[in-house]
């Protein structure tokens, strides 16, 4: 079957006055019909920019693709289709939601005018069924009394209710696919329990696609079946979630685990990762992203390694994949 | 027996706020206690809204009390300005989420780092920059930096920074609000493990508080749970995380995502009911109630006090029969 989204061979670079930025770099992915696909990385990595590009949201002026690269989403050839047609896709067929629910919503407009606005651009219907298409949106997100929140304004919402109507808003008119970057990220834990049980249900039960854009492990633990490991502008390691937390083949997965927090572990120490993240300027990087922080970095790191398959569905970017016992540096 | 080197006894803090020509009156914390002996880490966990940070600031004599009192030391907060007061500045110190807006950016390291030495005539003059130097090394930056303005720094090497000032005075408590909320997972663990380190080299006292359960769990040697003002539940760490007994520190461990699959898809979830109550019009009795899944009439008319149970004390009317059906080990 052919997936959903496939990306191939993703390089996106950002000009500024003095330099060029490689943000993302040779990155390929895919997505299936009703799949919940993970993108985990920390800030740099170049996760948010690979999921702005599969909607052309940066600015074109200072944006350049790499002329190999090829998004292609139901058929479509995303980086070859007109601005317009761009517009078009966009909250119809794919949805995204943001991080802070206040600044995707106008506080000047109630929750039904904002959402009307959606439905109008991409559906021509009476207002009374666009009325009746939204209440039941927001039915859908477990909003209480969606017939009245209609007329609420923003200010009138917790965090964890306006991110569910951001998620109503998303699927006003049946995506396939829902691009979430970091849309738990600014709430509380037991409102980001909500929100994550809505989107599983919405995926399973309407067979909406999902990307979900996080820095953290324990919501791609939660909500992913397949999770791709971005580091310095690459794609470091993907596979099935669970494959991947059991037995991570990457130096950085497994950095990136024993680092993370876990409130079920007897008060165990953290692992930090020493030094930090830099990011590529001037031309792209030759070498393995992570080899300043490596402990198992050699001279052949000086040569990216290309991501390769080492067990059906996993892909892992390291020259040593198989050889390293990374689960007892974790 | 020794007093704990902070003692908080049942602190009220109430916010007065006008809008709309309306007079608000929001309950920031209502008797909640909490201690801190020396040398100890202290985590205090809880949603935002739940007055943890407010309680926080209390501790230090950074917010004044409506009720209630802190001793520390065994003896009741200074007047502010006084010479006990000034003592008791340098002996408590605080840092914040934000690094970048904690150091001023028209100041060098070593100015920032300084400033708490003249402060609190920390030595002689001429031994300051070996104490910077020796400051730095110890949160593991290169003493180099007291040359360098915050702007050319990371957030996790600012962080470091404002570690180094909050120690600098030889301060027995340090209050933590949420270190490292601002920072990415691999720093966070860099500074979670050098404050830990520090802690334990050094004995200096910590309240650690956060919204992020793992954390704390990793860090702390005992937890508080808040929630709209109030400590639900608090003991031994271990004891806390492993058998919860308040219903809603329950709720809380049950919505945490664990990172990893096996032991995530066997998480227990108690979902909560509507939202947090307006602090300035709480809900009677048990400020928990509207939410608990476990509610009956008494828990509007009574408020729970905290009461021991095993190692840990909880407020809850009902917390035996709630944990009683399990298996407890």
């Amino acid at each position: 079957m052919k997936p959903l989204l496939e990306i191939a061979d993703l390089g996106v670079a950002f000009r500024t006055s003095s330099s060029l930025i490689h943000a993302v770099v040779d990155v390929s992915l895919t997505v299936s019909a009703g799949e919940r696909v993970g993108v985990i990385g920390e800030s740099g990595s170049g996760k948010s920019v690979m999921a702005r590009a599969i909607m052309r949201l940066d600015d074109p002026r200072r944006t350049q693709y790499a002329t190999s690269s090829r998004i292609t989403l139901d058929g479509r050839q995303i980086l070859a289709l007109p601005e317009r047609e761009v517009h078009r896709l966009r909250g119809d067929a794919v949805s995204m939601i943001f991080q802070n629910p206040m600044h995707s919503l106008n506080p000047a407009f109630t929750v039904g005018q904002q959402m009307d606005a959606v439905l109008k651009a991409h559906r021509k219907l009476p207002g009374r069924d666009r009325r009746a298409r939204i209440v039941d949106a927001l039915g859908a997100v477990d909003l209480p009394a969606p017939g009245d929140l209609v007329d609420r304004y923003p200010h009138e919402l917790s965090g964890g209710q306006r991110q569910r109507v951001m998620v109503a808003q998303a699927i006003l008119c049946e995506p396939s696919l829902i691009i979430a970057d970091e849309p738990t990220s600014a709430l509380d834990v037991t409102a980001q329990d909500t929100v994550l049980d809505v989107l599983e249900r919405l995926s399973r039960d309407k067979a909406i696609a999902v990307l979900m854009i996080t820095h953290d492990m324990g919501v791609v633990a939660r909500f992913c079946e397949t999770v791709n490991v971005m580091y310095g502008g690459r794609l470091v390691e993907t596979g099935p979630v669970g494959d991947i937390f059991a037995a991570p083949r990457h130096p950085y997965t497994a950095a990136l685990l024993a680092a993370t927090p876990n409130p079920a572990a007897p008060a165990r120490t953290l692992h930090p990762i020493p030094g930090t993240q830099t990011t590529r300027r001037g031309s792209a990087s030759t070498a393995c992203a992570f080899i300043a922080r490596c402990p198992h970095a050699t001279t052949l790191c000086k040569q990216a390694p290309a991501l390769r398959q080492i067990r059906a569905n996993h892909r892992v970017a390291c020259h040593y994949a198989e050889e390293l016992d990374l689960k007892a540096a974790g | 027996m020794n007093a704990p080197l902070l003692d908080v006894r049942d602190a009220e803090i109430v916010f007065t706020a006008r809008r709309g020509g309306v007079t608000r009156h929001i309950q920031a914390v209502s008797g909640a206690s909490i201690s801190v002996a020396r040398g100890q880490t202290v985590g205090l966990v809880g949603e935002s809204g739940s007055g943890k940070s407010t309680l926080g600031a209390a501790a230090i004599g950074l917010q004044a009390l409506d009720g209630g009192e802190v001793l520390f030391d065994g003896t009741p907060m200074p007047a502010e300005g006084s010479p006990a007061w000034r003592t008791l500045r340098r002996r408590v110190q605080v840092i914040f989420q934000d690094p970048f807006s904690a150091l001023n950016p028209r100041q060098t390291i070593g100015q920032s780092l300084a400033e708490p030495l003249r402060l609190h005539s920390m030595g002689p003059r001429r031994s300051w920059p070996d104490r910077i130097a020796e400051l730095l090394e110890l949160v593991g930056l290169n003493p180099e930096m007291a040359r360098q303005y915050p702007g050319t720094l990371s957030g996790g090497q600012r962080q470091r920074v404002c570690i180094a000032r909050a120690l600098a005075v030889e301060p027995d408590l340090i209050v933590c609000d949420e270190i490292t909320s601002a920072l990415d997972v691999s720093t966070q663990a860099q500074i979670v493990a050098l404050i830990a380190d520090i802690q334990k080299r050094m004995g200096v006292a910590l309240l650690f508080i956060s919204h992020d359960l793992g954390l704390v769990r990793a860090i702390a040697d005992r937890t508080a749970v808040m929630y709209l003002g109030r400590i639900m539940e608090a003991g031994p760490a271990g004891e806390v995380f492993e058998t919860p007994r308040h219903p809603y520190t329950r709720a809380l461990l049950g919505a945490a995502p664990i990172p990893d699959p096996v032991l995530e898809a066997r998480r227990e979830r108690i979902p909560l009911r509507g939202e947090i109550p307006d602090p300035a019009d709480p809900p009677s009795g048990c400020r928990f109630r509207t939410r608990c899944p476990h509610a009956r009439e008494e828990c509007a008319k009574r408020t729970p006090l905290p009461e021991p149970a095993g190692g840990a004390i909880v407020a809850c009317h009902f917390w035996r029969e709630i944990t009683g059906t399990e298996d407890r080990s």
